[in-house]
């Protein structure tokens, strides 16, 4: 069971929060000009990283807030929360 | 208001029983004024227009509870506040806090036919509402002045210590309290003897 | 190799069954091989077989970094279908289906292939009309399959809560007489036998830490047991995908997940058919040892740690019991969890890649197993020559580029 640390609520249970996949995508810009190997890879193609991985949450049964974790996704050890735009943690790679 | 329209409790439909033994007491507070207040905590116009009318500040601190007079304000997010006013003063607040706001960049929306409010007090009352709610709500952690949003079965709930501490208040969607208070009157079972 | 038979048997009980052949080999790589595969799960140890069987490539090594079934081929809850929605998918599953249908005569080895059929539940309006869509569209694929209603699935399945008032009623179901569920670990150590026989080394606790390329062709891969060149290499590692395509130099469209079972203590015979609800979101069958296999979905977040959450438990054991309250006082005795590879529409990535002679069959997601012996043809092929087979041809890594995606969500069923 996951204790996520929401940045306004504090430590909550991982069954309040939606998981909301990779961080830090940036969308295009100019999107009418993107070819589309480069939309293919805005949309669909993720780094999927085994270790440190710094993701969005929302706190869905909570303030409903968006937010950055990043966690190691072998131990599922979390190694700090931070608000969107916000420079996250730098966690150990265990 | 026109006669025409009658209020119904959500849980029309259930009986609330005395509690027997060990069990805690589950009462409906119905038919109170719920406003949705937005708009940025930064903004000094903003804060200044809001206490003009609520009397208070709005609370800033993350979960935590500001009464003021007949007004209840809970901290929903950074930028969100719920407003509890008494029954059918919601319209009169909801317009007197437009007028101060103006052009300010703000919202408040009426959601006073959406949620309804339930008390449950007693020794139990944590113990109840722990038989499904992950949120720790020891008093030594889960305070009065406190509230937070919350998962409780399978529905999303404001909790808040009642200031007597006494035991808690259960904001809880319209739509769910049917369901939340049938699921509260098969886990009040284990506290019949 | 001998072959298994009655008279086989007769013959090892003369020497109290001391004497039996290992079923596979455990030979140190070679230097060099005409394909080496990525992955000793049944997809990976099917392509191998096929490789060899069908397409009379010999020199093939099955790299695997545990041991064979280890992954996800040890850790499902085996159920075979082929009532997918789309024709892509269709013709695919039931490409595998046929192969399941005589595989156990083609392996010489008991894979445990059971057709006790597999019921969909419907519960309301929206999941009848899904349901009917969805085995109109099987029909028309020459797929077998009907739509029932509560009165016969209550004759087929008496454990199953039909009642009227229950929270989610069962308004009717889609059936496929012919789906069923195999013996996992059977599959792998057949088809691992069948590929041995033919010469295929199976080379276990072996990992691939790097893929070498030159030119932007692939010329080996870099393990734990040093350099083993091949100008052929096909990945099939599951939840590991994206791991390999890094180390090739490319993203794959794919989060890895991690997605659970639990089996219950053995009871009597109570289900003899397969059950699945994708609104009360779980399925059951009854293993022939008599414990109940239970599943349900992914968990939300990406993860490699080959365990789920609690909550997933407390969901999935709640959305069994919602279906069959008898179950309600029945232990669970384990609980383990695979890593899933799941894409944006819940099909899988089988062929080219950007890197010549490099394979990839992945993306799978929560239903890799019912296709093991179909995803191997498919891959086979397509390594053998160079090019997919028609059957696999619309499940490129292209398609992401192209946008023609093919949406199997629906028929996916219950873990997406």
């Amino acid at each position: 069971m996951l204790l996520i640390e929401c940045p306004w609520c504090g430590e909550r249970d991982e069954s309040e929060f939606s998981y909301a996949g990779e961080a830090h995508i940036a969308r295009p810009l100019e999107t009418e000009k993107l070819s589309d190997e480069e939309w293919a890879n805005y949309l669909f193609l993720r780094k999927n990283i085994k270790g440190l991985h710094r993701e969005q949450w929302n706190h869905a049964a909570g303030c409903r807030r968006y937010f950055n974790v990043e966690r190691n996704t072998v131990s599922y050890k979390i190694s700090g929360s931070y608000k969107i735009g916000e420079q996250g943690p730098v966690g150990d790679d265990t | 208001m026109s006669d025409l329209f009658h209020q119904q409790s959500p849980i029309v439909q259930i009986k609330l029983t005395e509690p027997k033994a060990n069990q805690p007491l589950i009462r409906e507070i119905p038919f109170q004024g719920f406003l949705n207040l937005r708009g940025r905590p930064n903004n000094p116009d903003f804060m200044t227009a809001v206490k003009k009318v609520l009397g208070c500040s709005l609370p800033i601190e993350a979960n935590t509870v500001v009464v003021s007079g007949d007004y209840k304000i809970y901290w929903l997010g950074p930028d969100e506040w719920l407003v509890i006013t008494p029954t059918e003063q919601q319209r009169k607040v909801q317009s007197e806090l437009i007028s101060a706001l103006g052009v300010i960049f703000s919202s408040v929306v009426d959601n006073s036919s959406g949620v309804t409010i339930i008390n449950i007090t007693g020794d139990n009352a944590a113990n109840l509402i722990a038989r499904d709610c992950p949120l720790d709500l020891h008093s030594t952690v889960f305070k009065a002045g406190q509230c937070a949003q919350t998962r409780l079965a399978k529905s999303g709930a404001m909790i808040a210590p009642l200031l007597d501490g006494s035991g808690f208040e259960l904001i809880i969607r319209r739509s769910f309290a049917d369901y939340l208070l049938l699921w509260m009157q098969d886990a009040l079972i284990e506290f019949e003897a | 190799m001998s072959k298994y038979s009655i008279f086989s048997l007769a013959r090892n009980a003369m020497s109290f069954h001391q004497n039996w052949e290992k079923v596979w080999r455990s030979p140190e790589p070679k230097k060099q091989y005409d394909v080496i595969i990525v992955g000793g799960g049944g997809h990976g140890l099917a392509t191998a077989y096929y490789l060899a069987k069908e397409h009379g490539i010999k020199n093939i090594a099955v790299l695997e970094k545990g041991w064979i079934g280890g992954g996800n081929t040890g850790r499902n809850t085996t159920i075979v279908r082929s009532n997918y929605l789309w024709d892509e998918s269709a013709h695919l599953y039931e490409k595998a289906m046929k192969l399941w249908e005589g595989l156990s005569q083609d392996l010489n080895y008991n894979v445990m292939f059971s057709q006790r059929g597999v019921y969909n539940l419907g519960h309301n309006l929206q999941d009848m009309r899904d349901i009917e869509r969805r085995v109109n569209a099987n029909r028309l694929n020459g797929i077998d399959g009907y739509v029932v209603g509560p009165e016969e699935i209550k004759r087929a399945i008496p454990a199953l809560n039909v009642d009227a008032g229950c929270r989610y009623p069962v308004l009717g179901a889609s059936f496929q007489p012919r789906a069923g569920v195999a013996r996992h670990d059977a599959v792998a150590w057949g088809f691992a036998r069948g590929a041995d026989q033919h010469g295929v080394d199976i080379i276990q606790n072996c990992e691939v830490t790097a893929i070498r390329q030159e030119n932007g062709e692939v010329t080996g891969v870099e393990t734990s047991k040093g350099t083993i060149l091949a100008k052929k290499v096909g990945v099939v590692v599951a939840g590991h995908c994206s791991v390999l395509a890094d180390m090739a130099g490319f993203r794959m469209p794919i989060e890895s997940h991690p997605l659970q079972a639990l089996v219950s203590e053995p009871i009597k015979p109570v289900l003899d058919t397969v059950v699945m609800s994708n609104a009360v979101h779980g399925y059951v069958s009854q293993s022939d040892k008599g414990d109940l296999v239970i599943g349900a979905g992914i968990d939300s977040y990406t993860g490699y740690g080959q365990r789920g959450s609690f909550s997933g438990i407390e969901h999935t054991v709640a959305a069994i019991i919602e279906m069959f309250p008898i179950f309600s006082r029945v232990r669970m005795n384990r609980q383990w969890g695979g890593i899933v590879d799941t894409t944006p529409d819940a099909c899988p990535i089988i062929g080219n890649t950007p890197v010549k002679g490099l394979y990839f069959n992945c993306g799978w997601g929560t239903g890799g197993f019912k296709a093991t012996p179909g995803s191997g043809w498919v891959f086979a092929h397509n390594i053998a020559t160079g090019a997919p087979h028609e059957l696999n041809a619309a499940f490129g890594l292209d398609r992401f580029t192209s946008g023609f995606l093919i949406d199997e969500h629906g028929a996916a069923g219950v873990a997406h």
